[in-house]
Formats: structure tokens, C-alpha cells, sequence
């Protein structure tokens, strides 16, 4: 087992016997045995075991005895207690996802304040086999099929050569005390179905199933390799902009690609889009614009030429009030108000980002918030009311943009479509005397 | 000296549907039209001169074979005087230098053509002027022809969405050829060819007015052009100006450097500034401004060539387009046809150096280009011209019935096969779907 260990750190390349590497210990069997063959080859190492607090009294037990064995062995300990029911609800995902999410999140504070440079769990080739089974009653692609790697990122899995009755037969031979495994709950049917049930059955038809299964998924690895070299360039092609707040792919470069699905699913899957909705999209590709898509975090608008994905910003309904005596804010938009008497021959700047107002026709405080449904005003120049979203299909503002714009009120009035139109009924005119000039930074 | 009658034109879009249909009914015309483009795009330098001018019709015409064809039009005008309509066939070429052109063309249309129309529309604005001889009719016949053309019915066009439009070469043939082109590049004997191939199809039908105002809609160009030669149709809808004289002066506008719209006005204008400063683009347009400078210098008077735009940006109904437009004082007017005969072809549809870039297209591409990539358009009584490229057409021979359009791409040292190939299949595509529209669905476009 120790020499399999140390073969498959080796031909994996996971890391060297020079690394600080940070073990996931749950305290069941597999990590247990992880920590013992690190510790014969005596890497230096540190724990760090998360206390989900979803089995209280056991998930206690579990941490004490982490906590024991890591001190008698001296090996430094991180620790800490989760509120995972809560943080899933708050965040609308399932505990699984959620103690993952914490887990990972977690490791790598501690990995970046103590100097590690990997993150060792212990999963074993039954978590192989068994996730492969998982993900294809699910529905999935290459990437599910390889799930479990033996490196991504700084996360390594050096022991995922090791069945589990290897894993127990090592454990009782060197005599190591753990706890029972901590069970999966999102997973625990389905994957006790597929151990118990499932693969009996397979190991009957060909008593080396696992092996050959093990076999499978290392090619198809190495088709993901291609897909991964292949999409790069293609995304190079289709992606015509990449910048902190949009994404640009050109549909027309995209229509004549093939596997389109797949190709779309790549591109996107980064902003949480599955591929069900990569269906959806590509079969609007020849509609008419204007279809939005959304992910948890992300929105696809159709456009005629292209797909533009944004972040979905969580729009700030709360008004800024601005005294009179105000001369710059910052946030949440970088303004400047400047006040003074009209001089003679003044000349209007006529740079939108420039509000000139007179200023004896304002009230304050002035409120500074984004624009709602329903909100209305005088654009500079007309003689009638116009509502602020008619105003924008006439600029024809992206939807992105439109949820960026700010307005700022005086009253119940509005007097500045920031970096778009002042109100006429505000504007400056010949019985005009004192002006408000209010000036738009835009943030970089 | 012709006559000339103005009409005031109440509707002059639906005006110009029924000349074209009316002109159909001739075995010659051309009809060549700016789609307004000069208005709907304010600023950039247009040197517009009509808004739709068309020939219908011929009283003579010339078509001279491949030898001394330019000598033969230099005759022509002179003893004309007159409107000629025509085009330039881009194996002309094989006249101009020392070349050939051997391969495959089903359309046919002669090298060059020019027709001394016996009606000329010209059309600005509301104001339309028809031209015409004493000779052949009188104020009163034009006047009821007029009103004839008025009581033309918009309607019957005829769309045939089963065609089964194929591709010369295969994948794999083309990625080959582009891979020798590659080699060809790497040993130093061009830095740029515009490689094409062509889409046809064979036994079939299609209705050229249909295609044409399916193009217009679909892409408001101003330099689109329907002409007919007895039964032969060119159906372009060119956004590009190979060269234009007025009085001493010339002009080209060669275009290199596209974009794709949006639909959100913020993101359209992000989209025309990254072309504005993509340096790929504006150096690929520059090495075609060198080339048309050099062009324009072999008939110019000493220092008289400009840039007068360079690498301008400009909107079309799709795309945006990187336009540089250069100018030029002729040395001796007398020398215009010269003009066009040293800058044709045009370098944006050969690639660089020209000679050996054409030697090359001639080996490497599997039809003749015939009318693709040469120019159609007029010169006036006052030896005026002005002449589009011919791209972005469907040419149609409709005795034979078959139907041909021709995409390339640009191929330089960096071109990578695949990517041109799928460059050619989306051009290809927004072709195609014209192929694909009804005719209601142009009518109330």
C-alpha cells in the first residue's frame, strides 16, 4: 500500500516530499489511512476537519477524536464549525453543495495563511466507480464521467488508486483507530444502490469490472484533454470580447460550429448555465433578440449578432439622500456638485455627463437612486412627459445598462437621468442666475 | 445631346420597385442604387452623386474580346459621348498583365460590356430626370411611359425556397488548398491572397427581382446593383466603391475591416470603437490604402494622390466597415480609362503583390470569377464614372439555369484553414437566406 502510495504521488506528479500539504480529515477510514501514509513518508503536513454540525452529538465526536489524534502525533490542527443548514437555505443550495462550497472555501484560507501548497482528500477508486454510476443515471458529459480527479487545481486525491476493502484491510493491519464514515446525504440512496445492488451485478458479468471501469474513465480523460486544448481556441474565435462586466460571443461563428451544444455548454458552464438551457439557447439562436437566459449568478441576452453574458446585478432599490452642502460622493456613482453664479456669456457643456441646472428651482435634499418602473420625467428639449423605460427603447440601452442607470430626484421630481438627460423643468434659462453643475465620474 | 423631363416623385421607394420591374422587361438594363446609404450615415465622405441611376435598354452597345477591349472602350466613349453602362469582368486581368484564366464558368458573361442605354432614370431625392433622344421619342411618349411605369403592380415575385445549393469544393479540399497557399505564403511569394469558392446550383429557377429586393432589404448597401444582360443577371447588393471620377478628380474607397452590429445602441457603439482600434484590421487596411495609392499613382499628377479618410468607420444596416478613401488629380483627363486600368482588379479582391496573387487564384480556385470581384457601374456624358466591386452577388444565367455566388476570405501567414473555411460558410449563409424568405415577408419589410 505505502509503496502503491508513493508510486501514484509519483506518476501523477501530485506533489513532492518538499510541499506543506493540508489533509482533509473527516476522521472516517479513508482519510485516516491517508494520513497515516503521509505521515510514514513523513511529508509535512497539517489537518484541517470541518464540523458540519449536521449529526450534532456524532459531528462533536468526530472533531474530539480528530483533535486527539492529531495532537498525540503533533501534527498542527485547524478546525472549525459550520452553520450549513442555514448557509444553504441563505444561499438556496442543497446541504451537499453547501458543505462543499464551506469545505473548499475554508481549505484554502488555510492554505493561503500557513503557507500549503496542496489540499489532500481522501477519496478512494470506489468514489470512482461509484460517482461515474451517479452522474450517468443523471445525465452528463465527459466531465461528469471523469469526475473524481487526481489532481485539479491544488486539490489532490493521493490515495484514489485504493479500493475500500484495501483501504480497511491497510487500517486493520496497522491497527488505526476512525470513525464511521460520515455518509453522504444528497447521495447516500442512490450510491448504496449502486455498491450494493449495481455493481455486484457487473462484477458477476466480469469479475475485473472495476478495473476495467478505472481504465475507461483514464480515456476519457484523456479525451477531455483534447476537448479542453480544443475549446480554448475555439472560445478565442467565438469569445470577440472578454471584459470584467460582459461577454461577447458571435452567434454567426457559433451557428457553424459543430458539436454546437457542447461547444456552447463549455463556453458558458463557468457561469453556472447547464445544458438544458444550452438547448434553450441555441434554439432561439434564430429568433428575434431580445430572449434573456439565466443562471443563479448569470443572465444570456440574445442580441442579433451575439450573445452577450453579464453578471446579474442585484439592483439597489435604496435612495441617497444629498444635502445641500455636499460637493462630492463616491458611492454607490462618483459625483461632483459644484454651485456658482451665471456668468455672463456661459456656455452649456454639452458632454452627457455634465447636469447643468439652475439652481434656484431645486429643492433639496436631493435623492440619488436607481430608476424604477414606472418613473417618469420631462426629458431636456420636449414638452411632455416620457417614461424612463419608453426613454431607453429610444437610446436602445442594453439591459445591463439600463439597470446601471441612476437618477436623482428632487421632491418627487426628477432632475438627472445620470450621463443621459436633465429634466427640462430644471434646466437653465434666460431669468436663470444660479447654477448647478453636476458632474459624473465614471468608475474605473 | 439627350432630352431631359423631371418628374416629382410622391413615393420614389415604390417608384424604384416598378422601374426595376418595368425594366425587366427589356433584354438590357442596369440598375444601380445607393439605398440612400449617404443620408441614414451621417459623416464619412460619400462623393454621391445620384441616388438611383439606371440605363434601360441599348442602342449600341460594345463587347470587345480580351484583346485591346480597354482600347476598343477608349473609341467607344469618345465617338458616344453619351451614357454608357457596363462592367469591367475581372478576367480582364489577362489583358492588363500576362495571365490566363482556363478554368470552369457557367454564367458567361462577357469580359467587358458597355451599353448605350436608350433611357437613362436618374433619380435624386423626390426628383426624377429620364433621359432620352428626340430622335426615338417624344415629350409626350416619355410622359406616358412615365405614367406607365407608375401603373406597375409590386407583386408576383417568385421565390423558390426547394434549391439545392452545392458547394464546388469539399472541407477538406478547401483546408488543403489553403495549406498550400500557406506554403506559398511562407516562401515569400505573396503576403496576401483573397482566395474564393463558389455556391451553385444547377436546373433551377430563381427570380432575380425576388433575390435583388430580398438583398436590399436585407442589407441597404450604396452600392447595390440588378443588371441584366439578355439572359444573364448580376444581383449584388456590393457596400464597396472601386473608383469614381468627377471632372479631373478620383476617388476609391476600398473597404477592409468588418464588425458585426448590436442591437443595444451602447454595446453598437463599444463595437464600432474596437474596430476603430483593432490594429489587425487597421494594418490590413493600410497594406490595401499602400497598394491603391500606388494604383492611382500611375495616372495621377505628381503629388496629387491623398488619403483623404484613413481606415473610416462606417455603418451599415449589419455590419460596421473599416472604408479608407484615397483621391487622386488624373494627369491627363483624357487618360480615365487608363485610370481604371491600372488599378484594376482591385487589390482588396487579388491580394498582394497583385500579379503573383492572381497567378495564384487562377491556380488554386476551381471556376472562373468571370464578373465576381470586377465592377459594374456608368460613365456619363461628361465622362464622369463611377464603378462598384462586385461582391457580396448572386450571378444567374437563367438559359442555362444556373444560379452562382462566389465568398472568400483574406489568407495571410496567420490564416488558420479551419477558420477561413467557416468565414466562407457564414458568408455563405447570409446569402443563403435570402433564398429563404417569402415574399410577403419582403413586401412589408
Amino acid at each position: 500500500m505505502l509503496e502503491q502510495f508513493d508510486k501514484y504521488i509519483k506518476v501523477n506528479n501530485l506533489c513532492s516530499p518538499m510541499d506543506k500539504i493540508l489533509l482533509g480529515i473527516s476522521g472516517g477510514v479513508d482519510s485516516m489511512v491517508m494520513m497515516d501514509l503521509f505521515l510514514q513518508k513523513k511529508y509535512r503536513i497539517g489537518v484541517a476537519h470541518c464540523n458540519f454540525q449536521l449529526r450534532s452529538k456524532e459531528s462533536e465526536d468526530d472533531q474530539k477524536f480528530v483533535e486527539r489524534v492529531t495532537a498525540q502525533k503533533k501534527i498542527h490542527f485547524y478546525t472549525k464549525n459550520f452553520e450549513t443548514e442555514n448557509f444553504a437555505r441563505e444561499n438556496s443550495m442543497s446541504i451537499q453543495m453547501a458543505a462543499r462550497e464551506l469545505r473548499y472555501s475554508w481549505f484554502d484560507e488555510i492554505k493561503l495563511k500557513y503557507g500549503y501548497q496542496y489540499i489532500a482528500i481522501g477519496h478512494n477508486l470506489d468514489d470512482v466507480v461509484e460517482t461515474f454510476f451517479i452522474n450517468l443515471n443523471r445525465g452528463t458529459g465527459i466531465r461528469g464521467l471523469t469526475g473524481i480527479k487526481p489532481v485539479f487545481g491544488d486539490i489532490i486525491r493521493p490515495i484514489l488508486f485504493a479500493s475500500r476493502k484495501e483501504i480497511l484491510e491497510y487500517a486493520k493491519k496497522r491497527n488505526l483507530e476512525f470513525k464511521e464514515d460520515s455518509t453522504n446525504i444528497d447521495t447516500k440512496y442512490i450510491r448504496n444502490k449502486i455498491r450494493h445492488n449495481i455493481l455486484p451485478e457487473f462484477n458477476r458479468i466480469n469479475p475485473d469490472f472495476s478495473k476495467i471501469l478505472i481504465e475507461t474513465i483514464e480515456r476519457l480523460r484523456d479525451a477531455e484533454i483534447f476537448l479542453d486544448n480544443s475549446i480554448e481556441k475555439i472560445k478565442s474565435d467565438l469569445i470577440i470580447e472578454q471584459s470584467s462586466n460582459r461577454i461577447l460571443i458571435d452567434i454567426d461563428k457559433l451557428k457553424v460550429l459543430k458539436p454546437i451544444n457542447t461547444v456552447l455548454l463549455e463556453i458558458i458552464k463557468d457561469y453556472g448555465f447547464n445544458f438544458k438551457t444550452v438547448k434553450n439557447i441555441i434554439s432561439s439562436l434564430s429568433d428575434t433578440s431580445g430572449k434573456k437566459f439565466y443562471s443563479k449568478t448569470h443572465r444570456i441576452i440574445k442580441d442579433r449578432s451575439y450573445l452577450i453574458v453579464t453578471d446579474i446585478e442585484k439592483i439597489d432599490y435604496t435612495a441617497i439622500k444629498i444635502k445641500a452642502d455636499v460637493a462630492e460622493i463616491a458611492t454607490p456613482v462618483s459625483l461632483s456638485f459644484i454651485r456658482f453664479k451665471r456668468p455672463e456669456n456661459y456656455r452649456i457643456p454639452e458632454e452627457t455627463k455634465y447636469a447643468v441646472l439652475d439652481f434656484n428651482k431645486i429643492k433639496y435634499p436631493l435623492e440619488l437612486r436607481k430608476w424604477r418602473q414606472g418613473d417618469r420625467f420631462k426629458p431636456l428639449g420636449m414638452n411632455h412627459f416620457k417614461k424612463l423605460s419608453n426613454f431607453f427603447i429610444d437610446y436602445k440601452l442594453s439591459i445591463p445598462d439600463k439597470e446601471a442607470v441612476w437618477i436623482i430626484t428632487s421632491g418627487e421630481d426628477i432632475i438627472w437621468v445620470v450621463n443621459h438627460r436633465i429634466d427640462d423643468r430644471f434646466k437653465v434659462d434666460n431669468d436663470t442666475k444660479d447654477i448647478l453643475v453636476i458632474e459624473y465620474k465614471e468608475n474605473d | 445631346m439627350r432630352d431631359i423631363i423631371k418628374f416629382r416623385l410622391d413615393n420614389p421607394e415604390s417608384f424604384r420597385q416598378k422601374l426595376i420591374i418595368w425594366s425587366n422587361t427589356y433584354p438590357v438594363f442596369c440598375y444601380l442604387d445607393s439605398n440612400n446609404y449617404y443620408k441614414s450615415c451621417k459623416s464619412g465622405l460619400f462623393y454621391h452623386t445620384y441616388d438611383t441611376v439606371a440605363g434601360v435598354d441599348f442602342t449600341e452597345f460594345l463587347e470587345p474580346n480580351q484583346s485591346e477591349a480597354f482600347i476598343l472602350l477608349k473609341k467607344f466613349i469618345r465617338s458616344k459621348a453619351d451614357w454608357l453602362f457596363g462592367h469591367f469582368g475581372y478576367d480582364l486581368k489577362n489583358e492588363i498583365e500576362n495571365l490566363s484564366s482556363d478554368n470552369f464558368d457557367g454564367i458567361g458573361f462577357p469580359v467587358m460590356h458597355f451599353f448605350q442605354p436608350r433611357l437613362v432614370f436618374a433619380i435624386k431625392d423626390k426628383l426624377l430626370s429620364i433621359q432620352y433622344y428626340g430622335d426615338n421619342y417624344s415629350k409626350n411618349e416619355i410622359e406616358s411611359l412615365y405614367n406607365s411605369i407608375n401603373k406597375v403592380k409590386i407583386k408576383g415575385f417568385k421565390n423558390y425556397t426547394d434549391l439545392n445549393i452545392r458547394q464546388r469544393i469539399t472541407r477538406q479540399e478547401y483546408i488543403n488548398t489553403v495549406n498550400k497557399i500557406k506554403a506559398d505564403i511562407f516562401r515569400g511569394d505573396i503576403y496576401e491572397i483573397n482566395y474564393c469558392q463558389d455556391y451553385y446550383c444547377e436546373n433551377q429557377k430563381i427570380d432575380p427581382l425576388f433575390v435583388f429586393n430580398t438583398l436590399k432589404n436585407i442589407s441597404p448597401v450604396p452600392f447595390s446593383c440588378l443588371y441584366k444582360l439578355f439572359d444573364k443577371y448580376l444581383i449584388s447588393a456590393s457596400p464597396e466603391r472601386f473608383l469614381k471620377k468627377i471632372g479631373t478628380k478620383i476617388i476609391s474607397q476600398p473597404m477592409k475591416g468588418t464588425i458585426k452590429r448590436s442591437d443595444f445602441s451602447d454595446i453598437d457603439e463599444h463595437l464600432r470603437n474596437k474596430l476603430r482600434y483593432d490594429p489587425k484590421e487597421i494594418a490590413e487596411n493600410i497594406m490595401i490604402v499602400d497598394l491603391v495609392r500606388n494604383d492611382l499613382s500611375k495616372s495621377a499628377a505628381i503629388s496629387s494622390v491623398k488619403v483623404e479618410e484613413l481606415c473610416g468607420i462606417y455603418t451599415f444596416k449589419q455590419v460596421h466597415q473599416m472604408v479608407s478613401t484615397i483621391s487622386a488629380v488624373l494627369k491627363n483627363e483624357d487618360d480615365m480609362i487608363d485610370a481604371i486600368k491600372n488599378a484594376f482588379p482591385m487589390g482588396s479582391m487579388t491580394g498582394a503583390p497583385k500579379i503573383r496573387a492572381m497567378e495564384l487564384i487562377e491556380k488554386y480556385e476551381n471556376i472562373k470569377r468571370g464578373l465576381f470581384s470586377g465592377a459594374v457601374g456608368y460613365f456619363s456624358p461628361e465622362k464622369d464614372f463611377d464603378f462598384n466591386v462586385v461582391i457580396r452577388s448572386v450571378l444567374y444565367n437563367s438559359t442555362r439555369q444556373y444560379m452562382s455566388y462566389i465568398v472568400g476570405s483574406a489568407i495571410t501567414a496567420k490564416s488558420e484553414p479551419e477558420k477561413e473555411y467557416e468565414e466562407c460558410l457564414i458568408k455563405a449563409r447570409a446569402i443563403n437566406q435570402v433564398f429563404n424568405f417569402t415574399e410577403k415577408e419582403i413586401l412589408n419589410a
